[in-house]
């Protein structure tokens, strides 16, 4: 291979690119520069050298200072607990830069092509990051086209250099190209296969069997990223990093006595589900086995939750109305306490009747409710609610050691638990503590180590976490003293739109926070969790923070779609296809003249609006390349099957052959190893007749097949005469080169 | 048989998908990548499992239409001489209508030999109803008779995981004469006495009073400067422009052409011998000389004196196509055929064995047809006789040199 050469330099680029996947997983940045610095200064080597490698001795050195330090990494480090694949990661890594160095040949250019392949490999291993979505673009346009250009160019060396030795190495034009156009006509070609590549490799994603789980060589690192949403019906404690999904969920309009509230920093607690049992870092309700069942009588008047022996007045209440988006699982949100609802077009409307959550059966579409909430603590309403809202008795949350003691002695400095008139105090303490500056919000809090109990590594060690480990620590720092408390998901703020007068709430304005029972004002919401950067930035609408949500989203929808899907998720797709399809059907079922019919075919349905329908023509063109491809494996299957079955029907002839007219199955053999092949619709008495007409050595062909006629269908046999004959030509055949050769 | 016709079987296989040695090293790995991926349940090498899986189908399914439709047609030279090379023609088009036949290799078969020494073109590109002429230098080693059956297009576009091959029936076949040397002495003195000493005499046509005999192909020991090097260019082979004087002269060359199969040695003692004959035969057709040819086997092969160009490629092909191994007695078949008084004229006789059967040959030879002297292989008067090294041919810079230090 020519260094320094267009082939030679995206080899590079693309090795280089491979290798930042593997790199990212622990931040070895430096490692990368060195990367990079070595393509380039392996560049200028070669070109002032003139395609000469370093010397050998310099890349024996390079590689055992790879060795020293692989070792180092793997026993040398004590600060860090060692993961061996991503230090083996490393050690290619720096392979692949010495081996920069010695890019000559057409050899050395596979070999940096293998290293970055398995970088690649170890990077799918270890990574969940969307880095490793471009890397696999990058490959599947400019890495294809390399490989083509790579192996073409390296085919025609081989070529050249064979017939350069078999002509006497002799400076010559081995093969010359006239009457076509020169040039390789690739995009075509890389286009093509890039879309082959990937119908192939999402059929096998989507379609290979899930939940396998050997645990042979299981995952090296918890480091999927993933959401806090307020739809989850469990909450666990072990993400190694959150995003801000900007997926939107519900729009929200708050009135109160009529009067929309068009405060731009309002932000409500809109409650989701409530969670009052903690073991081992996971978080889960214990929902009541028969909640009251909603049914709404007049289609005008709202449904009460609560049965109060008044009407409320007007002013204590706030009106929230919601236009729910179409994820959902069934979970209705509202500000606590709610106390009426007005959902006509909700069916199966049910409620928890001791955290008053408010649920429909599986919301999968758009819904629209409102939801009037008491925002008073006094009168006879409130204490209505404060009655019917006690806490359930079995608290049985396992709480570590630690944090009882931890909290048991906190608390005193604030109170005595025991005296319930101190509970507040001691609750406001616990969040003023939890809010101080020892403590960091954060969205990216790292892999925690197995084995680890995730809210005794954040109280005591790493003090750093989003919304779910400050509440989680406030709650069972509360139950740890007696105090009755339980998590609460769902929404708190949302974007304020000034034309529409309504809040757009998003997956990233999810929101955790804690629910504390005190005996005379009911369940009271307390916020431990410190304003974090981002809350801060919301309204930021600048270029670069608008680029930032877009990389959010990117990352999220790839954590969501590749790196987390799994069987529900294939069901889901499923699903949802199902659906789609159904619409479908549906307006074609309407049509009835086949022209209709192919015209909603390829426009798609009315109902579709347009980036629906564009959506549909890029699915039909991704089905016929998909049937186009099945056609093809299907063909050359069949192709390869006529072959095999070729055989075995010339293998059944044979066996329909009587054992002793076999001869003649040898003698074609033998024949065509002298180039005289016997086509399949000449007899073997033409081709006896043509063989002995063209060569004098082969006359005795016509006795042979004669003979061969006797034997096997005059069901006779040869004579010891004749197979001495016989087997002499056969030697002469077998054995004298030029014997028989075609003239 | 089992092994042998497995083989033929491949061989005479149409059409086929094979992986190659790095497909089949890297099949391995993707198993492991496959295995790893379900086992660990991880996605992302689930996805690189798909992907890799999809370049084995990509690779074995892509380009196998233009491959189908690639049609070849081989211009062959006919005759061509041992160590000198030769251009084959291969004339491809690709038949399909749309499909670009892409990084093709074309492998021309011969029966027979090893698949190391077929000669190969590479078509980097072919468009839809284009043609490509590609011009193949090769060498032949060994004089014979090489049949050849049919021309394999193989392809492992895109990926170099799958070789995909298809076998296009092209019947053809090329006579190898025997290497050429160069003569050591005159072949009129040579042929004239028996006991005629060896001579390093120029040959005349280097002196100048000759004239224009015509066209041959370069051989070692020419003048660099009689190189016809338009025509070299044009034909893709070096020759030169042969001028001899006006001669009326007859010799007979004989062969004795008695070796044993199995014994190396005495068949390259043969080879030696054909390819002395064989250059005594053009040097005296050179100088304008009948030349007649003997030589024993079965059937016996009397090839009456002719001289001309038209001449020089049947005694070639014969001297070409001659096999050995017999051990019929040329004396005997001599003694046994009527020759006439017209044909009697001064004859070398070349033998691989200096035995009995050599001497008698030669007596009867002499007793027939004239003065006759005896050339055996392996002997001094062999070497002293012809040369046979075979050195690099001359380059137009070598001609430069040449003439500057001339």
């Amino acid at each position: 291979m020519r260094p320094v050469s267009p082939l030679h330099l995206v080899l590079l680029f693309l090795a280089l690119a491979n290798m930042a996947p593997a790199m990212e997983v622990e931040g070895t940045w430096w490692l990368y520069g060195v990367a990079i610095g070595c393509a380039s200064l392996s560049c200028v080597w070669l070109k002032r050298t003139n395609g000469r490698a370093l010397p050998a001795w310099v890349i024996h050195l390079s590689v055992f200072i790879a060795i020293g330090f692989l070792s180092w990494e793997m026993f040398g480090q004590h600060e860090e607990p060692t993961v061996h694949i991503v230090d083996l990661s490393h050690f290619i890594a720096l392979l692949a830069c010495i081996k920069f160095f010695e890019c000559v040949t057409y050899r050395d250019a596979g070999l940096i092509g293998v290293i970055s392949f398995l970088l690649m490999a170890i990077s799918a291993l270890i990574s969940a990051s969307p880095l490793f979505g471009l890397v696999i673009v990058l490959d599947l346009t400019v890495g294809v086209g390399w490989l083509m250009s790579f192996h073409a160019e390296r085919d025609q060396y081989h070529v050249e250099s064979r017939m350069r030795k078999l002509a006497g190495a002799e400076p010559v034009v081995v093969s010359s190209m006239q009457g076509a156009r020169r040039g390789p006509a690739y995009p075509r070609a890389v286009f093509a296969s890039s879309l082959y590549l990937t119908i192939a490799a999402v059929t096998i994603f989507v379609f290979l069997p899930r939940g396998l789980y050997g645990g042979i060589f299981g995952r090296m690192h918890g480091l999927v990223p993933a959401s806090v949403t307020g739809l989850s019906d469990v909450v666990e404690l072990n993400d190694a990093a959150v995003f801000e999904d900007p997926t939107p969920v519900f729009k929200v309009r708050f009135s109160k006595a009529g009067s929309p509230i068009v405060a731009d920093d309002y932000a409500a607690y809109m409650r989701g589900r409530t969670f009052d049992r903690y073991y081992q870092g996971r978080w889960s309700g214990t929902p009541m086995l028969a909640p009251k069942t909603i049914v709404q009588l007049d289609p005008d008047v709202p449904a009460p939750l609560i049965e109060t022996p008044v009407q409320p007045a007007p002013t204590t209440l706030l009106k929230q109305e919601i236009w729910l988006d179409s994820i959902g699982n069934g979970v209705l949100f509202a500000v606590y306490p709610p106390i009426r609802i007005d959902a006509k077009y909700v069916k199966g409307l049910r409620q928890d009747r001791n955290d008053f959550s408010i649920e429909a059966a599986g919301i999968r579409d758009t819904a629209h409710y409102s939801v009037y909430s008491l925002e008073t603590e006094d009168g006879p309403v409130a204490a209505r609610v404060r009655r019917e809202s006690r806490p359930r008795r079995e608290l049985n949350s396992e709480i570590p050691r630690r944090v009882r003691e931890f909290a048991a002695e906190l608390a005193l400095r604030f109170g005595d638990p025991t005296d319930e008139a101190q509970c507040e105090a001691i609750v406001r303490g616990f969040e003023a503590y939890l809010k101080s500056s020892d403590f960091e919000y954060t969205l990216r809090r790292g892999p925690m180590r197995k084995g680890v109990e995730p809210i005794e590594n954040f109280l005591f060690e790493n003090k750093r976490g989003h919304c779910e480990f400050f509440a989680t620590a406030l709650a069972l720092m509360c139950q740890s003293v007696g105090i009755r408390a339980r998590l609460v998901s769902g929404y708190h703020g949302g974007e304020y739109n000034g034309a529409g007068g309504f809040f757009r709430v998003r997956q990233k304005d999810a929101h955790a926070w804690v629910e504390v029972y005190l005996t005379r004002r009911g369940w009271v919401t307390f916020d431990p969790t410190p304003p974090s950067e981002s809350s801060n930035q919301r309204r930021d609408d600048s270029l670069w923070a608008q680029a930032r949500r877009a990389v959010d989203f990117m990352h999220f929808k790839w954590s969501t779609w590749v790196v987390s899907f799994d069987k529900e998720s294939r069901d889901d797709l499923a699903a949802g296809v199902k659906k789609w399809l159904s619409v479908f059907s549906e307006d074609v079922d309407e049509r009835r003249s086949f022209g209709e019919l192919l015209k909603t075919f390829v426009y798609g349905p009315d109902v579709f609006v347009w980036w629906q329908r564009i959506l549909y023509w890029l699915m039909l063109v991704l089905f016929v390349a998909l049937f186009a491809l099945l056609l093809r494996v299907v063909w050359i299957v069949s192709l390869l099957m006529r072959e095999l079955i070729g055989d075995r029907g010339e293998l059944q002839e044979r066996i329909a052959r009587r054992p002793e007219a076999k001869f003649y199955d040898r003698l074609l053999l033998l024949l065509a190893t002298k180039g005289h092949v016997k086509p399949p619709h000449v007899t073997p008495r033409e081709f006896a007749m043509k063989l002995s007409a063209a060569d004098e050595d082969l006359r005795a062909m016509t006795d042979f097949t004669e003979w061969f006629y006797e034997v096997q269908y005059g069901q006779r046999d040869l004579s010891e005469s004749r197979w001495q004959r016989l087997r002499q030509f056969i030697t002469r055949l077998r054995e004298e080169t030029g014997f028989g050769s075609r003239a | 048989m089992g092994f042998f016709s497995l083989r033929r079987k491949r061989e005479l296989r149409n059409e086929g998908v094979r992986l190659t040695w790095g497909g089949a090293v890297f099949l391995v790995g993707v198993g492991l990548i496959g295995l790893t991926a379900v086992d660990a349940d991880i996605n992302l090498l689930l996805l690189m499992f798909g992907f890799c899986i999809g370049a084995y189908v990509v690779n074995a399914t892509y380009g196998w239409r233009a491959l189908r439709h690639l049609r070849v047609r081989r211009v062959t030279p006919g005759s061509v001489m041992a160590g000198q090379p030769f251009q084959m023609r291969y004339i491809v088009t690709n038949q399909h209508r749309w499909a670009i036949a892409r990084s093709v290799i074309l492998e021309d078969v011969f029966p027979g030999r090893p698949r190391d020494e077929a000669p190969q073109a590479f078509i980097r590109s072919l468009r839809p109803g284009e043609s490509m002429t590609l011009n193949v230098q090769f060498v032949c080693g060994e004089r014979g008779r090489i049949p050849l059956a049919f021309v394999r297009f193989f392809s492992r576009f895109p990926f170099n995981l799958v070789t995909k091959s298809v076998r296009v029936q092209a019947e053809d076949e090329l006579v190898v004469c025997p290497a050429l040397g160069r003569m050591l002495i005159d072949p009129a003195s040579a042929a004239r006495s028996s006991d005629a000493s060896v001579s390093s005499a120029t040959p005349g046509r280097a002196r100048g009073d000759e004239e224009y005999f015509g066209i041959r192909e370069y051989r070692h020991g020419d003048s660099v400067r009689k190189i016809y090097w338009r025509r070299s260019a044009r034909t893709g082979q070096l020759v030169i422009r042969e001028t001899t004087k006006s001669v009326n002269k007859q010799f007979w060359c004989a062969i004795d052409t008695r070796c044993k199969r199995r014994s190396a040695a005495e068949r390259e003692a043969l080879e030696a011998t054909m390819s002395a004959a064989a250059t005594f035969i053009c040097s005296a057709l050179e100088q304008g000389a009948s030349v007649g040819l003997i030589c024993n086997g079965d059937p016996l092969v009397i090839l009456p004196p002719g001289s001309g160009r038209a001449y020089r490629p049947r005694l070639m092909r014969e001297l070409g196509l001659r096999e050995a191994g017999h051990e019929d007695s040329l004396a005997e078949q001599i003694r046994r055929h009527p020759w006439p008084t017209r044909w009697q004229a001064p004859c070398v006789l070349f033998s691989v064995r200096d035995d009995t059967e050599t001497a008698d040959a030669a007596v009867c030879l002499k007793r027939t047809l004239g003065p006759t002297r005896c050339v055996i292989a392996n002997t001094p008067g062999f070497d002293q006789f012809v040369s046979l090294s075979r050195d690099s041919h001359p380059t137009r810079r070598d001609d430069r040199k040449g003439r500057s230090a001339a």
